[in-house]
Protein backbone atom coordinates (compact mmCIF):
# COMPACT_ATOMS: atom_id res chain seq x y z
CA UNK A 1 0.00 0.00 0.00
CA UNK A 2 1.22 3.46 -1.01
CA UNK A 3 1.63 6.53 0.83
CA UNK A 4 -1.70 9.04 1.19
CA UNK A 5 -1.34 12.35 2.04
CA UNK A 6 -4.02 15.65 2.37
CA UNK A 7 -4.02 18.25 4.27
CA UNK A 8 -6.88 21.05 5.18
CA UNK A 9 -7.39 24.05 7.90
CA UNK A 10 -9.25 22.81 11.00
CA UNK A 11 -9.45 26.39 12.94
CA UNK A 12 -6.08 27.68 13.88
CA UNK A 13 -4.40 23.95 12.85
CA UNK A 14 -3.34 22.23 9.78
CA UNK A 15 -4.51 18.84 9.61
CA UNK A 16 -2.18 16.37 8.01
CA UNK A 17 -4.47 12.72 7.00
CA UNK A 18 -1.67 10.45 5.99
CA UNK A 19 -2.64 7.05 5.08
CA UNK A 20 -0.90 3.72 4.10
CA UNK A 21 2.86 2.64 4.91
CA UNK A 22 5.13 5.37 5.83
CA UNK A 23 8.60 3.43 5.54
CA UNK A 24 11.81 3.99 4.05
CA UNK A 25 10.37 4.32 0.38
CA UNK A 26 7.83 6.55 1.41
CA UNK A 27 8.73 8.49 3.80
CA UNK A 28 10.60 11.60 2.14
CA UNK A 29 7.28 12.52 0.40
CA UNK A 30 5.90 13.21 4.31
CA UNK A 31 9.05 14.68 4.78
CA UNK A 32 8.39 16.94 1.97
CA UNK A 33 4.71 17.96 2.81
CA UNK A 34 5.90 19.05 6.30
CA UNK A 35 8.59 20.75 5.12
CA UNK A 36 6.29 22.60 2.65
CA UNK A 37 3.57 23.14 5.59
CA UNK A 38 6.18 24.67 7.70
CA UNK A 39 7.92 26.72 5.02
CA UNK A 40 3.99 28.66 4.01
CA UNK A 41 3.35 29.19 7.30
CA UNK A 42 1.42 26.75 9.23
CA UNK A 43 2.94 26.00 12.07
CA UNK A 44 0.43 24.16 14.46
CA UNK A 45 0.40 20.67 12.87
CA UNK A 46 -2.22 17.81 13.38
CA UNK A 47 -1.07 14.34 11.89
CA UNK A 48 -3.88 12.02 11.37
CA UNK A 49 -2.00 8.57 11.77
CA UNK A 50 -5.82 6.92 12.06
CA UNK A 51 -5.54 5.53 8.07
CA UNK A 52 -1.56 4.46 8.58
CA UNK A 53 -1.02 0.85 8.14
CA UNK A 54 2.61 0.57 8.66
CA UNK A 55 5.14 3.04 10.48
CA UNK A 56 8.82 2.55 10.63
CA UNK A 57 12.07 4.45 12.22
CA UNK A 58 12.27 5.92 9.04
CA UNK A 59 8.70 7.66 9.81
CA UNK A 60 9.47 8.34 13.01
CA UNK A 61 12.44 10.34 12.02
CA UNK A 62 10.20 12.43 9.31
CA UNK A 63 7.99 12.99 12.29
CA UNK A 64 10.52 14.15 14.82
CA UNK A 65 12.11 15.89 11.88
CA UNK A 66 8.83 17.65 11.19
CA UNK A 67 8.47 18.57 15.26
CA UNK A 68 11.61 20.17 15.25
CA UNK A 69 10.69 22.47 12.41
CA UNK A 70 7.58 23.80 13.72
CA UNK A 71 9.13 23.98 17.48
CA UNK A 72 11.59 26.81 15.78
CA UNK A 73 8.49 27.95 15.02
CA UNK A 74 6.94 28.16 18.25
CA UNK A 75 4.45 25.85 17.06
CA UNK A 76 3.20 22.55 17.80
CA UNK A 77 2.65 18.91 15.99
CA UNK A 78 0.44 16.43 17.26
CA UNK A 79 -0.48 13.05 16.35
CA UNK A 80 -4.21 11.36 16.58
CA UNK A 81 -3.11 7.39 16.86
CA UNK A 82 -5.23 5.04 18.45
CA UNK A 83 -3.96 1.93 16.90
CA UNK A 84 -2.10 -0.34 18.78
CA UNK A 85 0.54 -1.79 16.10
CA UNK A 86 1.60 2.23 15.36
CA UNK A 87 1.69 3.35 19.15
CA UNK A 88 3.88 0.31 19.85
CA UNK A 89 7.03 1.78 17.96
CA UNK A 90 6.43 5.38 19.72
CA UNK A 91 6.24 3.31 22.59
CA UNK A 92 9.38 1.55 22.30
CA UNK A 93 11.05 4.49 21.14
CA UNK A 94 10.22 6.44 23.94
CA UNK A 95 8.73 9.12 21.89
CA UNK A 96 5.48 8.58 23.54
CA UNK A 97 7.09 11.37 26.01
CA UNK A 98 7.69 13.84 23.01
CA UNK A 99 4.41 13.45 20.93
CA UNK A 100 1.37 14.74 22.34
CA UNK A 101 -0.81 11.59 21.17
CA UNK A 102 -4.41 12.21 20.93
CA UNK A 103 -7.15 9.83 20.32
CA UNK A 104 -9.70 12.51 17.33
CA UNK A 105 -8.53 15.12 15.07
CA UNK A 106 -11.25 17.06 17.43
CA UNK A 107 -9.55 16.53 20.19
CA UNK A 108 -6.03 17.47 18.63
CA UNK A 109 -7.19 20.61 17.17
CA UNK A 110 -8.59 21.56 20.99
CA UNK A 111 -6.13 20.93 22.54
CA UNK A 112 -3.52 23.61 24.17
CA UNK A 113 -0.26 23.13 25.76
CA UNK B 1 11.87 -27.77 7.58
CA UNK B 2 11.09 -24.99 4.64
CA UNK B 3 13.39 -21.94 3.75
CA UNK B 4 13.10 -19.14 1.68
CA UNK B 5 15.70 -16.79 0.68
CA UNK B 6 15.47 -13.36 -0.96
CA UNK B 7 18.45 -11.52 -2.33
CA UNK B 8 17.76 -7.77 -3.14
CA UNK B 9 19.80 -4.81 -4.04
CA UNK B 10 20.44 -2.46 -1.38
CA UNK B 11 17.01 -0.07 -2.60
CA UNK B 12 14.22 1.30 -0.25
CA UNK B 13 11.66 -0.35 -2.35
CA UNK B 14 12.74 -3.44 -1.51
CA UNK B 15 12.65 -3.06 1.56
CA UNK B 16 8.98 -3.24 1.82
CA UNK B 17 8.92 -6.14 -0.54
CA UNK B 18 11.12 -8.46 1.76
CA UNK B 19 8.47 -7.44 4.72
CA UNK B 20 5.84 -8.52 2.28
CA UNK B 21 7.64 -11.74 1.91
CA UNK B 22 7.99 -12.26 5.85
CA UNK B 23 4.32 -11.38 6.69
CA UNK B 24 3.37 -13.59 4.34
CA UNK B 25 5.42 -16.40 5.46
CA UNK B 26 5.11 -15.61 9.29
CA UNK B 27 0.98 -16.24 8.66
CA UNK B 28 1.93 -19.28 6.90
CA UNK B 29 3.60 -20.48 9.71
CA UNK B 30 0.12 -19.79 12.09
CA UNK B 31 2.12 -16.57 14.14
CA UNK B 32 -0.94 -14.90 15.16
CA UNK B 33 -2.01 -11.12 13.80
CA UNK B 34 -0.33 -9.90 16.25
CA UNK B 35 2.95 -10.88 16.50
CA UNK B 36 3.05 -10.80 12.67
CA UNK B 37 2.67 -7.15 12.93
CA UNK B 38 5.98 -7.43 15.00
CA UNK B 39 7.51 -9.66 12.17
CA UNK B 40 6.55 -6.98 9.90
CA UNK B 41 8.50 -4.10 11.73
CA UNK B 42 10.95 -6.32 12.92
CA UNK B 43 11.93 -7.44 9.50
CA UNK B 44 11.63 -3.86 8.02
CA UNK B 45 14.06 -2.50 10.52
CA UNK B 46 16.86 -5.27 9.84
CA UNK B 47 16.37 -4.92 6.31
CA UNK B 48 16.63 -1.61 6.07
CA UNK B 49 19.59 -1.43 7.85
CA UNK B 50 21.13 -4.03 6.42
CA UNK B 51 20.49 -1.45 2.71
CA UNK B 52 22.02 1.85 4.28
CA UNK B 53 25.13 -0.33 5.02
CA UNK B 54 25.22 -1.26 1.61
CA UNK B 55 24.71 1.55 0.54
CA UNK B 56 27.52 3.25 2.42
CA UNK B 57 29.83 -0.04 2.16
CA UNK B 58 29.19 -2.40 -0.52
CA UNK B 59 26.27 -0.64 -3.04
CA UNK B 60 26.46 -3.55 -5.55
CA UNK B 61 26.06 -6.01 -2.89
CA UNK B 62 22.55 -7.41 -2.81
CA UNK B 63 21.43 -7.86 0.91
CA UNK B 64 20.32 -11.74 2.00
CA UNK B 65 17.49 -12.49 4.10
CA UNK B 66 16.97 -16.01 5.05
CA UNK B 67 13.07 -16.87 6.44
CA UNK B 68 12.75 -20.57 7.51
CA UNK B 69 10.17 -21.84 9.76
CA UNK B 70 11.50 -25.50 12.12
CA UNK B 71 10.91 -27.05 15.71
CA UNK B 72 7.98 -24.63 15.84
CA UNK B 73 9.82 -21.10 15.05
CA UNK B 74 9.85 -19.13 12.63
CA UNK B 75 13.18 -17.52 11.85
CA UNK B 76 14.13 -14.37 9.81
CA UNK B 77 17.98 -14.00 9.40
CA UNK B 78 19.34 -10.09 7.47
CA UNK B 79 23.06 -10.48 6.18
CA UNK B 80 24.36 -7.22 5.69
CA UNK B 81 28.61 -6.79 4.03
CA UNK B 82 29.41 -3.94 6.08
CA UNK B 83 33.06 -4.09 7.86
CA UNK B 84 32.66 -4.92 11.23
CA UNK B 85 33.72 -1.50 12.38
CA UNK B 86 31.35 0.41 10.62
CA UNK B 87 29.93 2.83 11.96
CA UNK B 88 25.58 1.34 12.21
CA UNK B 89 27.08 -2.16 12.34
CA UNK B 90 29.05 -1.73 15.09
CA UNK B 91 26.40 -1.08 17.42
CA UNK B 92 25.39 -4.65 17.03
CA UNK B 93 22.68 -6.33 19.48
CA UNK B 94 25.34 -7.23 21.45
CA UNK B 95 25.08 -4.10 22.53
CA UNK B 96 24.47 -3.66 26.28
CA UNK B 97 20.47 -2.62 27.87
CA UNK B 98 22.11 0.39 28.48
CA UNK B 99 23.05 1.50 25.06
CA UNK B 100 20.56 0.55 23.62
CA UNK B 101 18.31 3.15 26.50
CA UNK B 102 21.52 5.83 25.30
CA UNK B 103 20.55 5.42 22.20
CA UNK B 104 16.52 5.98 23.02
CA UNK B 105 17.01 8.55 25.00
CA UNK B 106 19.33 10.38 22.12
CA UNK B 107 16.27 10.05 19.64
CA UNK B 108 14.10 11.82 22.87
CA UNK B 109 16.29 14.36 23.61
CA UNK B 110 16.96 14.97 19.75
CA UNK B 111 13.09 15.55 19.58
CA UNK B 112 12.79 17.48 22.68
CA UNK B 113 15.79 19.72 22.34
CA UNK B 114 15.23 23.56 21.32
CA UNK B 115 17.42 23.43 18.41
CA UNK B 116 16.30 23.28 14.92
CA UNK B 117 19.10 21.72 13.63
CA UNK B 118 20.45 18.11 13.06
CA UNK B 119 21.67 16.66 16.19
CA UNK B 120 25.26 15.70 15.90
CA UNK B 121 25.90 12.01 15.39
CA UNK B 122 25.87 9.64 18.04
CA UNK B 123 29.02 8.19 16.72
CA UNK B 124 31.88 10.19 14.86
CA UNK B 125 31.88 8.64 11.58
CA UNK B 126 28.50 9.88 10.88
CA UNK B 127 26.32 8.12 8.11
CA UNK B 128 24.49 11.20 6.98
CA UNK B 129 26.95 13.82 4.83
CA UNK B 130 26.41 17.96 6.36
CA UNK B 131 24.84 18.52 2.79
CA UNK B 132 22.10 16.38 3.74
CA UNK B 133 20.58 19.08 5.82
CA UNK B 134 17.05 19.89 6.69
CA UNK B 135 17.33 23.07 5.85
CA UNK B 136 17.75 21.50 1.69
CA UNK B 137 13.94 21.88 2.16
CA UNK B 138 14.31 21.70 -1.90
CA UNK B 139 12.34 18.59 -4.17
CA UNK B 140 14.21 15.44 -3.33
CA UNK B 141 16.91 13.50 -5.40
CA UNK B 142 16.42 10.69 -7.10
CA UNK B 143 19.73 8.83 -5.67
CA UNK B 144 17.79 6.62 -3.05
CA UNK B 145 20.92 7.12 -1.26
CA UNK B 146 20.04 10.51 -0.60
CA UNK B 147 16.52 10.00 -0.14
CA UNK B 148 16.98 7.36 2.51
CA UNK B 149 19.20 9.76 4.53
CA UNK B 150 17.48 12.29 4.29
CA UNK B 151 14.30 10.57 5.84
CA UNK B 152 16.86 9.55 8.55
CA UNK B 153 18.13 13.07 9.20
CA UNK B 154 16.87 12.94 12.91
CA UNK B 155 16.96 9.49 13.92
CA UNK B 156 20.50 8.63 15.94
CA UNK B 157 22.53 5.36 14.72
CA UNK B 158 20.93 2.44 16.40
CA UNK B 159 17.65 2.96 16.43
CA UNK B 160 16.43 0.33 14.25
CA UNK B 161 18.29 -2.10 16.43
CA UNK B 162 16.98 -0.65 19.31
CA UNK B 163 13.61 -1.17 18.31
CA UNK B 164 14.45 -4.69 17.02
CA UNK B 165 15.63 -5.59 20.39
CA UNK B 166 12.16 -3.61 21.87
CA UNK B 167 10.24 -5.82 19.14
CA UNK B 168 11.63 -9.55 19.63
CA UNK B 169 12.14 -11.79 22.44
CA UNK B 170 14.81 -13.88 20.49
CA UNK B 171 17.30 -11.62 18.63
CA UNK B 172 21.38 -11.80 18.48
CA UNK B 173 23.51 -10.25 15.96
CA UNK B 174 26.50 -12.49 14.50
CA UNK B 175 29.51 -10.23 13.51
CA UNK B 176 32.23 -11.67 11.13
CA UNK B 177 34.97 -9.81 9.27
CA UNK B 178 32.60 -10.03 6.33
CA UNK B 179 29.21 -8.28 7.80
CA UNK B 180 26.61 -9.05 10.25
CA UNK B 181 23.66 -11.58 10.70
CA UNK B 182 20.90 -10.05 12.62
CA UNK B 183 18.56 -13.46 13.64
CA UNK B 184 15.47 -12.72 15.28
CA UNK B 185 12.91 -15.87 15.98
CA UNK B 186 9.43 -16.02 16.78
CA UNK B 187 7.43 -19.06 18.15
CA UNK B 188 5.03 -20.77 15.78
CA UNK B 189 2.40 -22.58 16.80
CA UNK B 190 2.06 -24.44 13.10
CA UNK B 191 -1.41 -24.28 13.15
CA UNK B 192 -1.15 -22.58 9.15
CA UNK B 193 0.70 -26.18 8.67
CA UNK B 194 4.34 -23.91 8.29
CA UNK B 195 5.48 -22.45 5.13
CA UNK B 196 6.36 -25.71 3.57
CA UNK B 197 2.58 -25.80 2.66
CA UNK B 198 0.65 -28.77 4.25
CA UNK B 199 -3.36 -28.76 4.80
CA UNK B 200 -5.11 -25.18 4.58
CA UNK B 201 -2.21 -23.22 5.05
CA UNK B 202 -3.23 -19.69 6.39
CA UNK B 203 -1.65 -17.96 3.71
CA UNK B 204 -4.99 -15.52 2.84
CA UNK B 205 -3.94 -12.20 2.81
Amino acid sequence: MDLSLSTRPEGDRTVVVVGGEIDVYTAPKLREQLVELVSNGNYHLVVDMEGVDFLDSTGLGVLVGGLKRVRAHDGSLRLVCTQERILKIFRITGLTKVFPIHSSVEEAAAATD
Amino acid sequence: MATLEVHFSPLPAHVRTARLIATALARRSGIDEETVDEVRLAVGEACLRAVELHQQHCPDVPVSVTMSDDDGHFEVRVRDCAPPDSEVAGDSLGIAAADQEAVLNALADTALSPAATPPASATPASATPASVAPSSAGPLPDDPRVAVESAREWLPPGVGLAVISGLVDEVDVESTAYGATVRMRWLANGIGGGMGGGVGGGDEH
